[in-house]
């Protein structure tokens, strides 16, 4: 029999996720920059013990890590064996909205995307899909712009070598310099279509870096990650320290004629979490 | 590494902050103004038509949009954003005769050009670094398009907010 979830406990789930996550700066994240700290000096030790500091002060006085409080995305996957009920995307608006009222964060969101007109906190972006997974989840994202601004997408040969896989997302992460807020998270979307290449991509932001690799492809993560760092863009674009602090790949088949190669540039405190939904 | 005190309410400090080498890192304290993507449009749109509202002449523009304030601070998480999005406005940045302008990452060679010739700083603070930086803000008010929100000109009095001369 097919179970159902509620709409409003989710609502719920994303209410109390978007206050932590906005003032609470992921432990994995955390632990890399003090490891950076640990090994950097001059500016870029300056800026990353800025960094550290940040995080203590937003979670002891739950202020925002940035002042930009992103644009909202969710991905709801949903256990092949259950339904929701009730107005779903309803609900998560409804949440975004109080949690960004209560907690003072910026409305960073304008209805008419051409024309300039009074921002707002919603509407989130919701991608819903029906999961292989035996529970079903759901992983929030607050997406600051300085980041999501240099993304982008790469439509390669389906004869690209390995070499221009890595060289194309390292162009990317060229790009995108120090104004997206480097040492990077770095989501990579390799295969499917355009769009599921960008979807996978920002999928990929939304991974834990401990010490285990948790993608597809190590071995090319690790190269783009060698060939970022060498970069020199450094902490906040400086040209010390790191550029990358880690390379997430996800992968899907494509078509025979083409390799999309989907990149999703996360700031150094990327903000996300996954929760189960029972 | 060391680091640079300037007090920009004293006239000396700003000679001194004039000839500052790239690489420095510098503490301000003093008043600034926040100023990003729409009240940049504003102040051009007014100065072409001649009547700027607000004098900036030897002042520091900070590219910024703050969240709001918890209760009893004067202000909430204010890191700079993208300075580069406001390269397009280097004539008005030059016209308003600004000591400097914080923000964050590169800009065009161009823009960085223009902006030494005409004696305008660049200045970095550290990105992402809204809530730490939220504690070197003593005081804020809007001064100027409030309509506008998060992206209103606000003075803000500071007191060691750090920034690197890019």
């Amino acid at each position: 029999m097919v179970k159902k979830l509620s709409s409003k406990k989710i609502g719920k789930l994303v209410f109390e996720a978007l206050v932590k996550i906005n003032t609470e700066l992921r432990p994995d994240i955390l632990a890399k920059l003090r490891d950076a700290y640990r090994s950097c000096d001059g500016i870029a030790k300056e800026f990353l013990g800025i960094l550290i500091e940040n995080a203590k002060i937003a979670s002891r006085e739950r202020i925002a890590l940035c002042q930009d409080t992103g644009l909202v995305v969710v991905f709801l996957d949903i256990a092949q064996d259950r339904c929701i009920e009730g107005d779903v995307a309803k609900e998560i608006n409804q949440a975004v909205k109080r949690a960004y009222k209560e907690a003072g964060f910026r409305a960073s969101v304008v209805k008419d995307p051409i024309r300039w007109g009074s921002s707002e906190f919603t509407p989130a972006v919701i991608h819903y899909s029906y999961a292989r997974a035996k529970r079903s989840s759901i992983t929030i994202l607050a997406k600051g712009f300085g980041s999501e601004n240099k993304s982008q997408l790469r439509m390669l040969l389906p004869t690209a070598s390995e070499d221009e896989v890595v060289d194309s997302v390292v162009e990317v992460i060229k790009q995108a310099g120090g104004s997206a807020c480097p040492p990077f998270i770095v989501g990579v979307g390799i295969g499917g279509t355009s769009d599921k290449a960008m979807e996978l991509a920002k999928r990929a932001l939304c991974m834990p870096i401990g010490r285990r690799y948790k993608g597809e492809y190590p071995e090319l993560a690790e190269r783009i990650k060698e060939k970022a760092n060498a970069l020199n863009i450094g902490v906040l674009g400086l040209g010390e320290g790191p550029t990358v602090l880690a390379v997430n790949i996800l992968s899907y088949p494509t078509h025979i004629a083409g390799l999309p190669v989907g990149v999703n540039i996360g700031c150094h405190s990327t903000r996300w979490i996954k929760l189960w939904i029972e | 590494m060391d680091r640079v005190k300037i007090d920009l309410s004293k006239k000396e400090d700003i000679e001194r902050f004039r000839h500052l080498k790239p690489r420095t890192m510098v503490l301000l304290s003093g008043t600034i103004y926040t100023a990003r993507d729409q009240a940049h449009r504003r102040l051009e749109s007014d100065f072409k038509k001649g009547r700027l509202p607000i004098d900036l002449q030897d002042k520091i523009v900070y590219y910024c949009g703050p969240t709001l304030p918890k209760k009893g601070r004067p202000i909430g998480s204010c890191g700079p954003t993208t300075s580069s999005r406001m390269d397009k406005y280097v004539n008005l940045t030059v016209s308003l005769g600004l000591l400097g302008v914080i923000g964050k990452g590169e800009r065009s060679e161009d823009v960085l050009l223009t902006l030494s010739r005409s004696g305008v700083r660049y200045l970095v603070a550290p990105g992402g670094a809204g809530a730490y930086l939220s504690t070197k803000v003593t005081a804020s008010r809007i001064v100027l398009y409030p309509d506008l929100g998060p992206e209103a000109i606000r003075e803000l009095e500071v007191q060691d907010f750090p920034v690197v001369i890019w």
